[in-house]
């Protein structure tokens, strides 16, 4: 056996055991993206058996593994909890030949393992949470620079699950930002929807009450993942915290805030904006290059909400102004982002809409949206706001 | 992706050949910043063979405008295919963003 050297910190094994169930990562289903890891340490030690393992009270519970033909085995006596508690790349040549090991249930008996390598994972206190490793029932040599692949593809593993962490906070955070209740705007129905593309998305939808009527806002900035919805979110922030200015104003004074973050970063965002006077229908909104607004009127006709201006965050001195329309009684007002263009029928997407509202009551339809988007591997976020005039 | 250089009456064109999206923004604002700093200041996107854009491409095209433009220089579109030129007149980049029918107009006159 060969233990590499290096200064390392005394395994704490109930910090260890808050860490890997804080990753919520125990009993989920398996992972594209580790199992790929797996199969590629498979291919290059070519060994029979790879496991991603994590240690969990008296059990080792795999995320991922090649020929053990199954996730889940006792701690007791195993391999990587000794790797785990090391805290460093554990090699065994041949474990019958090794007196630590010759005696080993998973030596002497199934699956009757002489080789054994296994490199530690971390969360990200530095808590040791479990291995990647390699086995063979066959004796084995591991040189320096394979060990050193073991070392990068556990690496690899181990981003991997944090990062799967982060973006999970990430994804509640979102979640939370979007409108969690509908407005009452008396005569009015609201519904909406949305859903990524990935696990986090650009677009944003939001609505508030507003004197005499409501505000309502859908924006998509470019890109999408991580980085676009942390720009959401600030644009978001901004219209929120400017909704006591007229329309005009809160999205020049949101525009100057995102601006310099935007040129610096070289992105931008689409933006239509509106606010709905409840009494007279009539609807005031700056459209920001967003272009994705109809009215669909109650004889079937469509009118589409157009403007002139130039997405957020381009940095040519632009010059806004507010678009007005009416919505009438029965007349639905459509708002999306051009991820919905993908899912719909291409031939003629404005009947497909019009097929759908008219089949579904307003909820409904935003959610055909979705269940459209969640069939058809979507390439783009998508979020639909629908609001009808009842009365 | 493949961006071929030419230089045709002191306009360097630049002709894309791929889709226009976030996976080769970096490398089309490489293309057009080496272009300046080689002291191009005309410059066409070439986009005859350029199948489709989303945002990403979007704001390369973008960024590549404003830095010809912050270099004294302009940036013009040529030969655009139906997407694009529907993508630009959504967004309004049109407004800022001409399309010339081929890279040899996009200058003429200037």
């Amino acid at each position: 056996m060969t233990v590499s050297s290096g200064a390392i910190a005394p395994y704490d094994e109930r910090a260890s055991q808050r860490a890997v169930e804080e990753l919520n990562v125990l009993q989920t289903p398996r992972d594209e993206r580790i199992d790929r890891i797996t199969r590629i340490a498979q291919e290059m030690f070519d060994v029979p058996m790879v496991s991603v393992t994590l240690l969990d009270g008296d059990r080792q519970w795999r995320k991922s593994e090649i020929g053990l033909g199954g996730r889940e085995a006792p701690r007791e006596d195993a391999f990587c909890d000794f790797t785990v508690r090391e805290g460093r790349t554990v090699v065994v040549p041949d474990a019958t030949q090794d007196p630590r090991w010759a005696r080993n249930p998973f030596v002497e008996g199934d699956p009757h393992l002489r080789f054994y390598a296994g490199h530690p994972l971390s969360a990200r206190g530095g808590e040791r949470i479990g291995t990647l490793c390699i086995l063979d029932t066959k004796p084995r040599h591991l040189d320096a620079r394979q060990e050193r692949m073991l070392r990068d593809l556990s690496g690899w593993v181990q981003s991997e699950i944090v990062a799967e962490r982060e973006l999970d906070d990430a994804v509640v955070v979102q979640r939370a930002l979007l409108p969690r209740s509908v407005p009452d705007v008396p005569g009015y129905e609201l519904a909406a929807a949305a859903v990524a593309a990935g696990r986090v998305m650009g677009d944003f939808h939001d609505w508030y009450p507003a004197s005499g009527g409501v505000r309502v806002t859908v924006a998509d900035v470019m890109g999408k993942g991580l980085g676009a919805a942390i720009l959401a979110a600030g644009i978001r922030s901004s219209l929120r915290a400017l909704r006591d200015r007229d329309l005009l104003s809160s999205v020049t004074e949101a525009e100057r805030q995102l601006e310099s973050d935007a040129s610096a970063l070289g992105t931008f965002a689409t933006l239509f904006h509106a606010e709905l006077d409840a009494a007279s229908g009539v609807l005031s909104f700056v459209d920001a290059g967003h272009s994705l607004a109809f009215i669909l009127r109650s004889d079937d006709t469509w009118e589409h909400l157009r403007s002139s201006g130039m997405p957020l965050g381009m940095g040519f001195a632009e010059h806004r102004t507010v678009g007005r329309a009416v919505l009438d009684r029965e007349d639905i007002l459509l708002i999306c982002s051009d991820g919905l263009l993908d899912v719909l029928d291409e031939t003629d997407p404005f009947e497909h809409v019009r097929r759908v509202v008219r089949h579904h009551d307003l909820q409904d339809s935003v959610g055909e949206a979705i269940r459209l988007s969640q069939s058809s591997v979507a390439p783009d976020d998508v979020t639909v706001v629908a609001i009808r005039r009842i009365a | 992706m493949k961006i071929e250089q030419r230089v045709v009456e002191a306009v360097t064109v630049l002709e894309l050949s791929d889709r226009l999206t976030a996976a080769v923004a970096a490398q089309l604002r490489a293309a057009v910043d080496d272009a300046i700093a080689a002291g191009a200041d005309r410059i066409v996107l070439d986009l005859a063979q350029v199948p489709f854009i989303d945002s990403s491409g979007l704001g390369a095209v973008i960024g590549a405008l404003k830095a010809a433009r912050t270099a004294g220089g302009d940036l013009r579109l040529a030969s655009a295919g139906d997407q694009v030129r529907q993508v630009l007149r959504l967004t309004n980049l049109d407004r800022v963003l001409r399309v010339y029918d081929d890279a040899g107009a996009a200058f003429d006159g200037d």
